[in-house]
């Protein structure tokens, strides 16, 4: 079992080892790391950017890349969180909370030092838990029949849109509109047109990417144009020197280090508790485990180091049970699905085995990804905090042409350019009313996996709704989404009682010494 | 119970049993068939009908939430910036389709630059230029992308 893994891991580094491959990794890792620092610019949207290039690529470069992306702007949000205070991306709001109180006291650069050994270390234990849970999360996964996939995507979709930012119930309402916006076009059996409102170009069902960068990205500038703050990047100056921790600094954050790992490790596998959640968890329970909490918050470098430790684990974490079970925890790993899909590739647990050029080559990329990203971000610090000043007034512009020019070249169509600008003004309403429309995509990528399981399921079973009870795993997948929307419930109510009783709002008290910034989200 | 929330709520849940109404109508327009046998109006029928359960809830919900539920995309729509986005798109497509890549990218930038208050017409115009030049030596040049650069 383990000779077989690292002989899969060796084939894979061979693949990612591909002149090209290496150099899509590269290109991924660079654009999410500039990116990550873009004040204004979100993980999903420069996914989304760069998805109407991979059409023309191979499978492996197109994941290899756009995966870069990801882990890559990881790298580059906890910059903007420790020299300007500003949460540019959630997982890193609560890297704020003692990374700028470092840079104050001069030892920003330390804090980046810290950072960027913790990233790894976290990074690299959760590829490790990739490379061993993934095969044994298949072999379950390979018996599984149509109810207990439908069971299972049920689950899925309940907690990737109850436990993300938002109310719940707003969640999941995202969802089911983003099930029934993934099946617009020709129903699979009969062929007829559903729900396309007599639009010919909307027989082959709503273009991804238009849905993503409508979402992600018109929508996002519709909020955020005039409404983010110039930045005073001034005293933010960073020496690569200057960027080394003491041995003692080292020994004080290694425990904290390690600690977050295991936190973003094991939140990695509860579907739907992604980065940010992880962070939270591992900033929360390091204060409560040290001795002298007032150090909380005042510029202490465990505060820094588990949250970020946690973060890094968990985005590689999340990768599990996208690629062996072909169920998205969020919405970036939908995105990826999304476009695995569009490269033709069936996602499910026969992914690992039908193309393992993929998985075993994602995994080993992972790594080469994250050394280039140290290579690349200790030298160049100094270029990175530059890019930080970078006004918002030239940013939403240009990526706006690389919108318009990325959703044409997609099938060389002007429709599909208005179609992401209606996308995108529905997307500003929804966020107007206090929807995050980040689950609508999760829903969108299973909404027509789901119906397919769910029509075979009921066909073999003759319209017998017990058969989703009657296996036991598809009962276990039930249940533990009956326990979720409870336990949902009892929070919600508990909150209300308490908020009756002391007639004031209580947030939760990490979030509340969070500054809050108008920045994209994730 | 905070009136601003309320209202919004229930524009929020209006819009989603308002979706749900309209997939159920469409849904109502296909073969229905049986849970054995479904049929193309089936499922959309089902997720019509959850839309519009899960509206009629959030509707509730703006009744009896309290104020831990924070509004926080509350700040005043920007008319200026939105318009300017929107309209910069609408030139791309315009333009792209009567005047070519060229005529759409310059102009679409410099409508979408019109939309920030600081932008200085000096800035936007070498944004503009910067962004066709991308358009015609990236896109048109190396990418060999099928659009013309000017249509005559």
């Amino acid at each position: 079992m383990l000779a077989t893994a690292l002989n899969d891991l060796w084939h894979g580094f061979g693949v990612a080892f591909q002149p090209h491959n290496l150099m899509w990794c590269f290109v991924g890792v660079l654009f999410g790391n500039i990116v990550g620092v873009l004040p204004g610019m979100g993980v999903l949207a420069a996914i989304s950017v760069l998805l109407p290039l991979t059409f023309a690529m191979k499978p492996v470069g197109a994941i290899l890349m756009l995966a870069g992306i990801y882990y890559g702007a990881q790298y580059g949000g906890a910059i903007c969180s420790i020299l300007l205070n500003l949460p540019c991306h959630p997982p890193h709001a609560v890297t704020c909370l003692d990374g700028y109180p470092l840079t104050k006291q001069g030892k920003g650069a330390t804090a980046l030092g810290i950072t960027m050994l913790s990233s790894f270390v976290g990074a690299s234990f959760g590829i490790v838990e990739m490379i061993f849970f993934a095969p044994v999360l298949v072999g379950f996964a390979l018996h599984f029949g149509p109810e207990d996939i439908c069971s299972l995507m049920l689950l899925g979709l309940l907690a990737g849109s109850t436990l993300a930012k938002g109310s719940p119930l707003k969640g999941v309402s995202m969802t089911v509109l983003g099930l029934i916006l993934g099946i617009v076009g020709s129903d699979p059996n009969s062929g007829e047109q559903r729900l396309t409102m007599g639009i010919p170009q909307l027989a082959d069902g709503i273009e991804i990417v238009a849905l993503a960068l409508g979402l992600f990205g018109i929508a996002e500038f519709l909020k955020s144009v005039n409404n983010v703050p110039t930045l005073d990047v001034r005293g933010t100056n960073v020496r690569l020197r200057d960027m080394r921790p003491s041995g003692a600094e080292l020994k004080r954050a290694a425990p904290a280090m390690l600690r977050g790992t295991l936190i973003g490790s094991l939140c990695a596998l509860i579907p739907g508790t992604g980065p940010t959640i992880a962070s939270f968890v591992a900033y929360a329970s390091e204060k409560n485990l040290s001795r002298n909490k007032e150090m909380f918050g005042r510029g202490e470098i465990r505060g820094v180091a588990a949250p970020e430790a946690a973060t890094h684990a968990s985005v590689q974490g999340d990768f599990i049970p996208t690629f062996s079970l072909g169920i998205p925890g969020d919405s970036v790993m939908a995105l990826l699905l999304g476009a695995l899909i569009v490269q033709g590739i069936q996602p499910g647990p026969q992914l690992i085995t039908e193309h393992p050029d993929i998985f075993w080559g994602l995994i080993a990329s992972f790594w080469i990804g994250n050394i280039l990203l140290i290579l690349m971000n200790v030298p160049l610090i100094g270029i990175w905090v530059k890019l930080l000043a970078i006004p918002y007034r030239y940013l939403y512009p240009s990526a706006l042409f690389f919108i318009c020019i990325g959703v044409y070249g997609v099938s060389n169509d002007l429709f599909l350019v208005c179609e992401t600008l209606a996308i995108g003004i529905g997307g500003y309403v929804l966020l107007r009313l206090g929807f995050h429309p980040a689950p609508i995509l999760l829903g969108f990528v299973l909404g027509p996996r789901f119906e397919e399981n769910f029509r075979r399921a009921m066909l073999l079973s003759r319209g017998d709704l017990n058969v989703f009870i009657e296996s036991p795993i598809s009962a276990t997948f039930l249940g533990i989404a009956v326990l979720l929307v409870t336990a949902q419930v009892i929070v919600h109510l508990r909150r209300r009682l308490r908020a009756g009783r002391t007639s004031g709002a209580e947030a939760p008290p990490v979030l509340a010494d969070c500054p809050t910034a108008p920045a994209t989200r994730v | 119970m905070n009136g601003v929330i309320a209202r919004r709520e229930l524009m929020a849940g209006g819009l989603l049993a308002a979706i749900g109404i309209g997939v159920v109508v469409e849904a109502r327009r296909h073969a229905i068939g049986t849970l054995s046998e479904m049929q193309a109006g089936y499922f959309p029928l089902i997720l019509g009908i959850l839309l519009i359960g899960l509206g009629a809830l959030t509707v509730l919900s703006g009744f009896t939430s309290d104020a831990a539920e924070t509004v926080e995309d509350s700040h005043p729509i920007d008319l200026r910036g939105c318009a300017a986005i929107i309209a910069s798109v609408l030139a791309f497509v315009l333009l792209g389709e009567y005047a070519g890549l060229l005529p759409a990218t310059f102009l679409s930038a410099l409508i979408a630059a019109a939309g920030d208050r600081k932008m200085t017409v000096k800035g936007a115009l070498v944004l503009a230029a910067t962004l066709s030049a991308v358009a015609a030596l990236l896109f048109s040049y190396a990418l060999n992308m099928p659009f013309p650069l000017v249509r005559w």
